[in-house]
């Protein structure tokens, strides 16, 4: 396991809710070092791959007209966590950048427990470099997807929320490049994680 | 994929000097039915020996080369012709021209490695064409001689099956397929040589992705903004 500082950037334009998050999480004694950032630009000029960021907590209301960068962080640094905690309804587009999203009326310790096992989750070393840094955990769901099982199948069936299958499908696409039921299928034979008698 | 940006090309702008920047502009020449010898002439002189809008082909061309057109833009009915045209001449590049170069190098690979990689990828590829072939078809038949009829200025205002609110954009399904196919390709399938080939295939991936995307921006830039604007002034 890695036993670094997680390192966390907090965007918040909102100087109450900013001071709120960083001493939520100074609070909550976890091995983060955390660092306010004063908006999207400097964030993305701050990232690099020598010195990356685990986690960032941006305020959904800084990302519209910014879609695009956000993606492309994204693909740049997969293992980037991008939670949101929002005061308002956000709109589905956006929601989808995000990996976990939190209602500012969420409980404090559910917040920073939870991000910490994120960013402890995302950058894990039980990685398996034949099949492209899949978890084993994303395995098993690529094997169901293939399948043609639907996400509300594939919850039901690992006994995980469906939030949760969402969010290791959309790695598995970040990871392997590939979106389709049918690609992933031909990545699953080609990598031999499934065979193709599976299929008859 | 990557979309450099080029020069912003003008009327008084030499043709070849263009091309030699960006070879794709050779695919917005064929769309319009320009040839390509072009001599030492202007977009403007090649625009009126053929008969084709120069600001139209301004918009189009600088697509290509990754300006996409900030203000709102309006067409004369004999340019909304010319559009559509254009995007006709683009399916007939997919279906007749692109579909069948990357199933036969597709083919290829697959005659010369055993296993059974290839022969899925083929499947996957032609089970997305197909699909996509058919709403090609559907924009031949259906879509484009609404448009046409929408700017048909004797026409009466009987009420029309159809509307440009229905003209969905199916092209992100071959675009997704297409970037699964470079992952595959790049990423994940372990070939023996055969790099002849594969580069066949990947150039022709990344020609047809490009032409699509800049199909795809054509709809919704110029296409769809003009039929709403004609069905809300019949309103």
């Amino acid at each position: 396991m890695n036993r670094h500082k997680h390192q966390l950037a907090v965007i918040e334009p909102s100087q109450i809710i900013f001071a709120g998050i960083m001493e939520a999480f100074r609070n909550a004694e976890t091995a983060t070092q955390l660092t306010g950032i004063d908006g999207l630009d400097k964030f993305i000029r701050l990232t690099d791959e020598n010195n990356p960021f685990d986690m960032v907590i941006v305020n959904p209301a800084v990302l519209p007209n910014r879609i695009k960068e956000i993606r492309k962080i994204k693909r740049t640094y997969p293992k980037l966590v991008f939670v949101g905690i929002s005061a308002n309804l956000v709109d589905n587009e956006l929601l989808s950048l995000y990996d976990e999203m939190f209602s500012i009326y969420d409980n404090i310790e559910h917040i920073t427990q939870r991000c910490q096992k994120l960013m402890q989750e995302y950058s894990s070393d039980k990685q398996d470099d034949d099949n492209e840094n899949l978890s084993e955990r994303e395995v098993e769901v690529l094997k169901l997807l293939i399948k043609g099982m639907a996400n509300k199948e594939i919850a039901e069936l690992l006994g995980i929320s469906f939030h949760t299958v969402a969010s290791h499908r959309k790695n598995i696409s970040i990871k392997t490049g590939i979106r389709s039921q049918s690609g992933l299928t031909i990545y699953a034979i080609s990598k031999k994680i499934v065979s193709l008698e599976d299929f008859d | 994929m990557q979309y450099t940006q080029n020069i912003k090309i003008k009327r008084e702008m030499k043709m070849l000097g263009l091309i030699e920047e960006n070879q794709f502009l050779l695919l917005t020449l064929q769309h319009f039915g320009i040839d390509f010898a072009v001599g030492d002439k202007s977009v403007s002189q090649i625009c009126s020996e053929n008969g084709i809008s120069e600001d139209l082909f301004l918009i189009v061309a600088n697509l290509y080369n990754g300006y996409n057109p900030k203000e709102t833009l309006s067409f004369s009915p004999e340019e909304i012709r010319q559009i559509i045209t254009f995007l006709k001449n683009s399916h007939d590049y997919y279906r007749y021209d692109k579909y069948p170069e990357i199933s036969s190098y597709i083919r290829q690979l697959q005659e010369n490695h055993t296993g059974k990689t290839f022969l899925l990828l083929e499947k996957f590829f032609n089970e997305y064409f197909n699909e996509v072939m058919d709403h090609f078809t559907y924009e031949d038949k259906v879509a484009f001689p609404y448009f046409l009829e929408l700017i048909d200025e004797d026409k009466d205002n009987s009420p029309s099956p159809y509307s440009a609110h229905e003209y969905l954009d199916h092209h992100t399904d071959i675009e997704i397929a297409l970037g699964d196919l470079k992952s595959l390709l790049l990423k994940h399938i372990n070939v023996n040589g055969d790099l002849a080939v594969r580069r066949k295939l990947l150039f022709s991936l990344f020609e047809l992705e490009f032409d699509l995307h800049v199909h795809s921006l054509i709809e919704e830039n110029i296409l769809i903004p003009v039929g709403y604007n004609i069905e809300k002034s019949i309103e």
